[in-house]
């Protein structure tokens, strides 16, 4: 489903050229749920900019469905992002004008889609995720666990080859933490889909199949999800802990 | 639901963000429209002489208006593209495409253009009316000078509509092309910082500020009295007082230490990092609001210092003064008694006399290559001379004058310059004889409406030593004089009208000078075979005759004529302190609400600390405070300083009018204070809800 190959980004303060992602690659499978964790510095949230296509990266490629997205006119990056591609942020990105269902409905009012389907596929969305009792009120006036799972429901909208999601945890307590992250496994099991999401949170990223570990702009390793989340949680800790420090980023 | 919708209803949601851009819109295009309606309007048209400078000024005005309009307006709508920044960010993130949000935004740009404008131009005319009587009350109304709608107007507002819409779609434009949405999404949340900043600068700051001022103002006219020469780019220094501002204002926003006062600096603590985090552009900002406000208290200063002059213009000894040859054949005092009787006027005061010109030798002040010096003048031109006998007649006064000696007669309230000296007169000659009477200064009289008619000064004589003088002189030097009033001056403008009309038709050929024409300065170019410079005649078929040697002064005349020059600056000085103000008070709100916006998780953090609401507030309130009260303190004493300097710098004294006008002054800076008391309180309760408190 998403698959980068040799990926370049570097970061030049004024004379000065720091590299940040050094000739990465790897794969993601259709409906699988893979994280990217490492600590500070280790260019997880540039990768997810630049699968984005949020900032533009210095050589490589983006294969999104087998199809390289990196360097496309606005125009069409614009449709592959209302079509293909869903967001979810880690400060949720909601309009605050527009009320829940509304910001659900917004990817396809963008597509202009039929009305009726649209709304019916909110509604089933806002059941999915247990949102459906705050579907007429407004972001000011839910919590945030109920807001990440309307940015959730709303990057699922147009059923996007794959969801991107940055720190989406990273703003709330532990009950909404998992809320969401069901949120995410019900996505995949219902509707199939595909869920790439950088995380410092070692608890939301062993729910994951797979987890990349980047470190210094290159894969450091990767573990997969074979027995129980427990056991996986801890195999993350250790390799986290290898590394050294825990693994907040804000890069 | 469609994009229309979900546009229809975030604009719903989010009408603050438009109100201040249709406020702005609508204050900008009012401004204008209101100050064209007048403009074009047929009486300033009438009024305005085509080509005059008038007429370029009001035209430098009307262009200086719209300019700060368009500054003021562009500026408030950078607010608008900010916090339109995060949602136009989510729906480029959603995918929709930049063309369909840019054609989103245009279309919504043209509306709130088109309805706030239509708004603006509509209340310019009532507006220019108010302002229009509001100057009437200050000025002599007469039917002259009645409020007449100018069509033109409607043009003008519009035009500036288009170029108002214009500017803001090319702001819009570069909003939306900005192409990475990384830097739309994090737009708000960009931070600078600056230097350490030292603690001399605050006194380095107040010094500039003196130096600038003082230097600026104060040298030319010390150069000039002190060492008599001119020094060039004095005004130069006026940079050294910017210079000053900017490193009072950086010290003030960044400046915080640990002293000995520890409970201050701890208690500052949070709000002044808030500043420095962007201490660069609020300086900036703070500068130019402080040079807003500068601006402001100075044109009120000016335009009080126009109307005092309008009320002080006729300030002479008599409302009605005529001198002319008194070989022509003028009007009678029977046939200015007539034209009384027929205009319901009744006159008093009535006295008439002769004086005659003779050649005067006097030292006075010349420059030359950048120096000031002192030349003897000996027998060089006329001056207008009269016995004691007539000087007492004229005016009632017995002037006492010695034989041998002079007194100069003045205006009241007269401060000499340094060109002409009261006492600078030593000979006087008889242009005809050449009998010449050294004379030696004997003090001054005060008569303003006999001072205007002889350059530099005119003189009493002793009567024997006039007689002597007079002796043998040709008529042709011989002046007669008449001097007037009426009971009731205000109600005279007909009859001074018909009046001057009548004087005007019996003025013959040997009245027909410029103001600066001097018989004898031409007889001596004729001998020495040079052109004479002040032979042109005056037009005498003009409604207002400007430069004529002869021209009556008749006082109401010259007080309604003046409203057509006065009423252009008074507009001129009113239009800047209106504009000025309005930047300021925009500028200020405008950094307030970003200043919130950018502090947004700082305020969140806060409260994740434990800070309760009134700390929080504490903080948001000493924050915009500061936003507010600097640069306001500093514009408004800036402003009325610079207004002392140049009162006293202009004739080194502080005249009753004068003092008035500065208290006047300080009471139009109480009003701006309170003013932006207003706008703070609005501006906080702005921000208060932004960082929900």
């Amino acid at each position: 489903m998403l698959n980068v190959r040799h990926l370049n980004k570097t970061y030049t303060v004024g004379s000065n050229a720091y590299p940040v992602l050094k000739d990465l690659s790897f794969h993601v499978r259709k409906g699988e749920f893979v994280a990217v964790m490492g600590p500070s510095g280790s260019g997880k949230t540039t990768l997810l900019n630049c699968i984005s296509c949020f900032i533009p990266h210095d050589n490589g490629e983006i294969l999104l469905n087998g199809k390289d997205i990196s360097g496309l006119p606005e125009q069409k990056m614009s449709k592959i992002r209302n079509r293909h591609l869903g967001f979810v942020f880690q400060d949720f990105m909601l309009l605050d004008g527009l009320s829940v269902f509304e910001n659900i409905c917004l990817p396809q009012v963008i597509a202009k889609r039929p009305i009726v389907q649209m709304e019916e596929k909110a509604r089933r969305l806002c059941r999915l995720f247990g949102i459906e009792k705050v579907m007429e009120k407004y972001p000011a006036e839910i919590s945030g666990g109920e807001k990440q799972r309307t940015a959730v429901a709303r990057a699922l909208m147009n059923q996007p080859y794959i969801i991107l999601a940055d720190e989406p945890t990273g703003n709330l307590d532990s009950r909404s933490c998992k809320a969401v992250i069901d949120a995410f496994l019900r996505a995949k099991e219902e509707m199939n889909a595909t869920v790439f999401m950088v995380t410092h949170d070692s608890y939301a990223a062993s729910f994951c199949d797979r987890v990349v570990v980047l470190k210094d702009g290159v894969i450091h390793t990767e573990l997969t999800h074979k027995e129980s989340r427990r056991a996986f949680m801890d195999e993350l800790l250790d390799v986290l802990r290898e590394l050294g420090g825990d693994s907040d980023d804000d890069e | 639901m469609t994009m229309n919708k979900v546009f229809k209803k975030l604009r719903g949601r989010n009408k603050k963000q438009y109100q201040l851009l249709a406020f702005c819109i609508f204050l900008s295009v009012l401004l204008v429209s209101a100050f064209s309606f007048m403009y074009f309007g047929p009486t300033v048209q009438e009024f305005l002489p085509e080509g005059g400078d008038t007429r370029k000024l009001a035209n430098l005005l009307l262009g200086v208006t719209a300019a700060g309009c368009c500054i003021f307006t562009v500026y408030a709508s950078t607010l608008f593209f900010r916090q339109k920044s995060r949602e136009y960010g989510i729906f480029l993130a959603l995918g929709e495409p930049k063309k369909e949000l840019k054609a989103v935004l245009f279309t919504e740009l043209s509306i709130l253009c088109a309805s706030t404008s239509l708004a603006g131009i509509l209340c310019g005319i009532p507006v220019s009316y108010l302002i229009w009587k509001l100057f009437e009350l200050f000025l002599v109304s007469t039917s002259r000078t009645g409020y007449r709608f100018g069509m033109g107007g409607f043009l003008a507002g519009i035009l500036f509509a288009l170029l108002l819409a214009l500017l803001l779609g090319v702001t819009g434009r570069l909003f939306v092309s900005r192409t990475d949405i990384m830097d739309i999404l994090k737009a708000g949340q960009k931070t600078e910082t600056v230097k350490e900043v030292k603690p001399y600068i605050l006194p380095l700051g107040v010094g500039l500020i003196a130096a600038g001022i003082i230097l600026g103002s104060g040298l030319q006219i010390a150069a000039a009295y002190l060492f008599r020469r001119l020094i060039p780019g004095t005004n130069l220094f006026y940079l050294l007082a910017l210079a000053g501002i900017y490193l009072v204002l950086l010290s003030a926003v960044s400046q915080s230490r640990l002293g000995r006062n520890k409970s201050k600096f701890y208690k500052n603590m949070v709000s002044v990092s808030m500043m420095r985090f962007s201490a660069k552009s609020t300086t900036r900002n703070m500068c130019v609001i402080v040079l807003m406000l500068f601006s402001c208290i100075f044109s009120s200063f000016y335009g009080m210092l126009y109307t005092t002059t309008a009320q002080t213009a006729s300030g002479g000894l008599r409302g009605f003064a005529l001198h002319y040859p008194a070989r022509e054949d003028q009007i009678t005092q029977a046939d200015i008694e007539d034209t009384a009787k027929k205009h319901a006027v009744t006159l008093k005061d009535f006295c008439e006399g002769d004086g005659a010109n003779l050649v005067i030798s006097y030292k006075a002040t010349d420059y030359d290559d950048g120096k000031y010096i002192d030349v003897d003048k000996k027998e060089a031109k006329l001056a207008l001379f009269l016995s004691c006998e007539i000087y007492e007649a004229l005016t009632g006064d017995e002037p006492d004058v010695p034989a041998g000696s002079y007194k100069t007669v003045t205006p009241a309230d007269y401060k000499e310059n340094i060109w002409d000296h009261t006492d600078g007169l030593y000979a006087a000659a008889n242009p005809d004889t050449g009998e010449n009477l050294p004379l030696s200064f004997g003090g001054t009289l005060t008569a303003g409406s006999i001072y205007a008619m002889s350059m530099p000064y005119a003189y009493v004589i002793n009567d024997g030593d006039y007689a002597s003088l007079t002796k043998g002189i040709s008529p042709d030097y011989a002046e007669h004089i008449v001097l007037f009033d009426v009971t009731d001056p205000d109600s005279s403008y007909d009859f001074a009208k018909d009046l001057y009309g009548q004087y005007v038709s019996h003025a013959g050929d040997i009245s027909l000078h410029i103001g600066n024409y001097d018989a004898w300065e031409e007889r001596l170019c004729l001998k020495q075979g040079e052109e004479y410079g002040y032979s042109p005649k005056p037009d005498l078929s003009e409604d207002i005759i400007d430069d004529w040697k002869y021209g009556p002064a008749f006082a109401i005349i010259t007080k309604v004529d003046s409203l057509q020059l006065l009423s252009i600056y008074v507009m001129l000085c009113l239009y800047i302190f209106i504009i000025c103000l309005s930047a300021a008070a925009v500028m200020s709100y405008v950094r307030s609400v970003s200043i919130a916006e950018n502090n947004r998780t700082l305020f969140d953090n806060l409260e994740r600390l434990g800070a309760d609401v009134s700390y929080r507030d504490d903080i948001l309130k000493k924050q915009l405070s500061r936003i507010f009260s600097y640069p306001a303190v500093l514009g408004c004493f800036l402003g009325f300083v610079f207004s002392v300097f140049m009162t006293w710098t202009n004739d080194r004294r502080f005249t009753a009018d004068e003092i008035t006008t500065l208290m006047i002054i300080l009471g139009v800076i109480v009003l701006v204070l309170a003013f932006l008391y207003g706008v703070y309180y609005f501006s906080r309760a702005a921000a208060r809800r932004i960082v929900g408190l």
